[in-house]
């Protein structure tokens, strides 16, 4: 029997839930009711906080100092915040402008000539004249990086932008919420540029929910290589 | 660092969900050496537990617009996502199924204000009521807290039956039930 055919006349399950000592399917079964069923959401929030005095116990270990720079990688792709050093990201937003320039350069005259010097090994335009979105992206397989910028366009009203890779077949997988100016996305592992989609689409604030887009794609293209 | 005020943390919880990120880099500064305690104490691994950091902020900026949705203050809900983060780390090398997101975020059915009211009132009552318990009890269920522990982790220390074990802290479990709702 499991836990979701008992869970009513369970008057601990909650409790069990909220500490930890679940495990395998019925962790999973749990998971559920406390996504969907709201009696027992409250009881596991109450057990919760409960527990939570024992939280004095855990002590404080200051994060090295690197882990906060990655993690701003990991959700944005590069430090506009404001803390990132100054030179850095003068060098990248460069970096990116020179790449920039070399890809313009590139569609106008690609018949004609050889691309010479650190040229990107593929690149993606995003361009759609509907919704008047155009971003360019660049990527540097060497280092796993993307490099990416939006050329024209923002996010509708109370909107943001989000940056979704397609692998193939594969669902979309987010690549973060896109900023303001040039942004360096650090790829998942599994991503690679063959066979590799760029889309946008328009989430709510704080980007989608769901691990998926759920507004409108405003552009799509494919990474071609150089 | 300071302990950080709830209003506080409240506040930048907001601004989040707002996509603001200089919010996030400020709840990082005044929240993650404490989140990093948690993940640490769970891993037992300081490389894994800086990663289970990475991630707690990455979902805490992602479902910040959530958190209203619950009924837990603002500080216990970071905590238990860095707790479940860390246990479903652990856990993920024995376990073969897949953990869905939504106990990483606590992503609930929406509890509302009563909800959260009445777990903030009881809260303090828990002291009392684990005093009854006998230290044995008391002491596992402190390990499991602590130590992101399941049955079977407990069984294993304690070297007793699975079936004991679960049976011997469910009653401890409902002994605190009976406790509380006195």
């Amino acid at each position: 029997m499991s836990v979701a055919d008992t869970y009513r006349d369970d008057p601990v399950l909650a409790a069990e839930f909220a500490l930890g000592l679940l495990a395998g399917e019925d962790r999973v079964e749990a998971t559920r009711l406390y996504v969907g069923d709201r009696a027992f959401a409250a009881e596991a929030d109450a057990w919760t906080e409960r527990f939570a005095i024992m939280n004095d116990e855990f002590e404080e270990v200051q994060p090295r100092k690197r882990v906060k720079r990655v993690l701003e990688e990991r959700l944005w792709g590069d430090a506009t915040g404001g803390v990132r050093r100054r030179g850095r990201l003068g060098w990248l937003v460069s970096g990116l402008m020179a790449a920039m320039l070399a890809a313009i350069a590139w569609t106008e005259i690609s018949p004609y000539m050889t691309p010479r010097g650190e040229l990107p090994a593929a690149v993606a335009e995003l361009a759609n004249a509907d919704t008047g979105l155009r971003a360019v992206a660049f990527v540097k397989p060497d280092e796993h990086v993307l490099e990416f910028a939006v050329v024209e366009g923002t996010a509708p009203e109370g909107r943001v932008l989000e940056l979704w890779a397609i692998q193939g077949d594969s669902a979309p997988q987010s690549l973060g919420l896109v900023g303001s100016g040039a942004q360096r996305v650090v790829l998942p592992d599994e991503i690679t540029a063959a066979n590799l989609q760029l889309a946008i689409s328009e989430e709510p604030p704080g980007g989608s929910t769901t691990g998926a887009p759920t507004g409108e794609i405003l552009a799509i293209a494919p990474v071609t290589g150089l | 660092m300071a302990t950080p005020g709830t209003a506080d943390i409240e506040d930048l919880i907001a601004r989040i969900a707002l996509g603001e990120r200089a919010a996030l880099t400020s709840l990082y500064d005044k929240t993650s050496a404490k989140l990093l305690g948690v993940a640490i104490r769970i891993l037992k691994d300081r490389a894994a537990a800086e990663d289970v950091l990475q991630e707690t902020y990455i979902k805490i900026w992602h479902n910040a617009d959530r958190y209203a949705a619950n009924g837990l203050s603002p500080m216990t809900w970071l905590i238990t996502i860095a707790r479940n983060g860390a246990i479903d780390r652990y856990r993920k090398k024995r376990d073969t199924v897949d953990y869905e997101s939504h106990a990483e975020t606590l992503q609930s059915a929406d509890v509302g204000p009563e909800g959260a009211a009445i777990a903030g009132s009881q809260a303090r009552r828990i002291v009392e009521c684990l005093d009854e318990l006998s230290e044995d009890r008391r002491d596992a269920i402190r390990q499991v807290y602590l130590d992101g522990a399941s049955y079977a982790d407990c069984a294993k220390s304690l070297k007793v039956p699975l079936n004991t074990v679960r049976t011997w802290l469910r009653r401890g479990l409902l002994t605190l039930r009976e406790c509380l709702s006195r």
